[in-house]
């Protein structure tokens, strides 16, 4: 079997659970909401600014996504699938499907954020083709990266803690680029340097996740 | 029917845990199709040893090799060919048992929507197909983890205490319904009750066993 075909499997199956018990969604989107109105309320009308706007919606969505992805590996262990899956798939279907769903989440939750900050803070955007693009690498960086420090952290006890301590350095250089060119893409200019930063480091974390994840795999 | 020619070779294997040695070192050879029991009060290893037979778990020394028609089987391979129950093994709440059947045999690309029918059928719970798993008694859920194992006609069927919680006449049905598919398969059985195997199947006990 193709680990194509095996990831498909472990990305739908990610998604019905979802679906049903709403794992991530339903806290990621409750934090997405309660930060988003306090940091705009704190804010008042200099949140409308470039720079304010874009640490804005940043600081929401890393801390959405960790809220979000940062169990993805923890369910399993927690809920004794773990070994179910290791018997039945591949390191990398798993791994893959595993992206695949967490970058659907992810999405969904950047939906609720886009039109909440549209809504509560209202920036004018300078350049929406520079701000998609930068969403999509830094939304890419996200769904790369907290699944592998989640698949780190599986195993250890207080998990939650530490995804916060772990994520910290492997996602902040994405973050800052993120926020650079946010700021640029709002500002009217297309974020070129950041749009390669962000690619280059989420192609660097995923080679590096791929290589990697047979260490997190073994028992 | 046609009758596994599935091998398992074990050589010199130590189970290890942290710095302890739980099991070994062994060196036994399963030639299939056939059930072998693995004998042993709790805490004598059946489970890790089971665990390192099923590529779970890698041994502290010594090699475990997967041989099938003669041929060395890759551990990605060895997935398609094997099916595993064990207890701290469960299903998955959110999915229903169809459902969970169905998500092993894409990954297995062992089993078919007719497979899944046939496998829930033979463990005797068709009729809680749509059932999630928190939703079943004990004995419904052993039941779910074994159709698991045994979609797909597996070459190699590793059961660990497949019989806890299970009464006596699902025991019955169980050891009838194993020793059935030994006669296509290699079947390994692990048991804390000396009891359960039958005059003259082959065993390995754990707890008769001393290592130098």
């Amino acid at each position: 079997m193709s680990i194509w075909a095996g990831a498909t499997a472990v990305w739908g199956k990610e998604l019905r659970g979802e679906w049903r018990a709403r794992y991530s969604l339903g806290s990621s989107i409750l934090f997405a909401a309660v930060t988003l109105a306090v940091l705009s309320f704190a804010a008042g009308p200099q949140a409308r600014r470039p720079e304010t706007a874009a640490v804005l919606l940043w600081t929401v969505l890393l801390f959405s996504a960790t809220a979000s992805l940062s169990n993805a590996f923890a369910r399993e262990v927690e809920g004794g699938t773990w070994d179910l899956l290791r018997h039945a798939a591949g390191p990398g279907e798993v791994l893959l499907g595993k992206w695949l769903a967490g970058l659907c989440v992810l999405g969904l939750v950047e939906v609720f954020i886009l039109a909440g900050g549209a809504l509560l803070v209202a920036p004018s955007v300078g350049h929406p083709a520079g701000l998609a693009a930068i969403l999509a690498a830094g939304t890419m960086a996200l769904a790369i990266g907290l699944p592998l420090v989640a698949a780190l952290l599986a195993q250890a006890r207080s998990h939650g803690g530490l995804a916060a301590a772990l994520a910290f350095p492997v996602l902040v250089p994405a973050v800052f680029a993120a926020v650079s060119g946010t700021r640029r893409a709002l500002e009217g200019t297309w974020p070129g340097d950041e749009l390669r930063i962000l690619i280059g480091f989420a192609a660097a974390l995923a080679l590096a996740g791929w290589r990697l994840f047979d260490f997190v795999w073994e028992d | 029917m046609g009758g596994s020619r599935f091998e398992i070779r074990l050589e010199s294997v130590v189970g290890r845990y942290g710095e302890r040695d739980v099991v070994g070192p062994l060196t036994v050879r399963f030639e299939g199709p056939g059930l072998y029991w693995i004998l042993g009060p709790n805490g004598s290893g059946k489970s890790t040893l089971l665990r390192m037979i099923a590529g779970l778990k890698r041994p502290g020394s010594g090699r475990v090799r997967w041989l099938c028609q003669g041929r060395e089987v890759a551990a990605a391979r060895l997935r398609a060919l094997s099916g595993l129950a064990a207890p701290e093994i469960q299903l998955y709440r959110d999915l229903t048992v169809r459902e969970n059947l169905e998500f092993l045999a894409r990954l297995r690309a062992n089993g078919t929507k007719e497979g899944v029918r046939e496998a829930l059928a033979s463990a005797g719970i068709e009729h809680l197909a749509k059932e999630r798993p928190m939703s079943l008694s004990s004995g419904q859920r052993q039941r779910a983890r074994l159709a698991a194992a045994w979609l797909g006609h597996p070459e190699l069927l590793l059961l660990d205490e497949p019989s806890s919680n299970l009464d006596a006449e699902a025991r019955d049905w169980l050891y009838d319904e194993v020793r059935q598919r030994a006669l296509g398969s290699l079947c390994l059985v692990t048991t804390n009750q000396r009891g359960e195997p039958a005059d003259g199947e082959p065993r390995l006990d754990l707890g008769a066993l001393s290592y130098a």
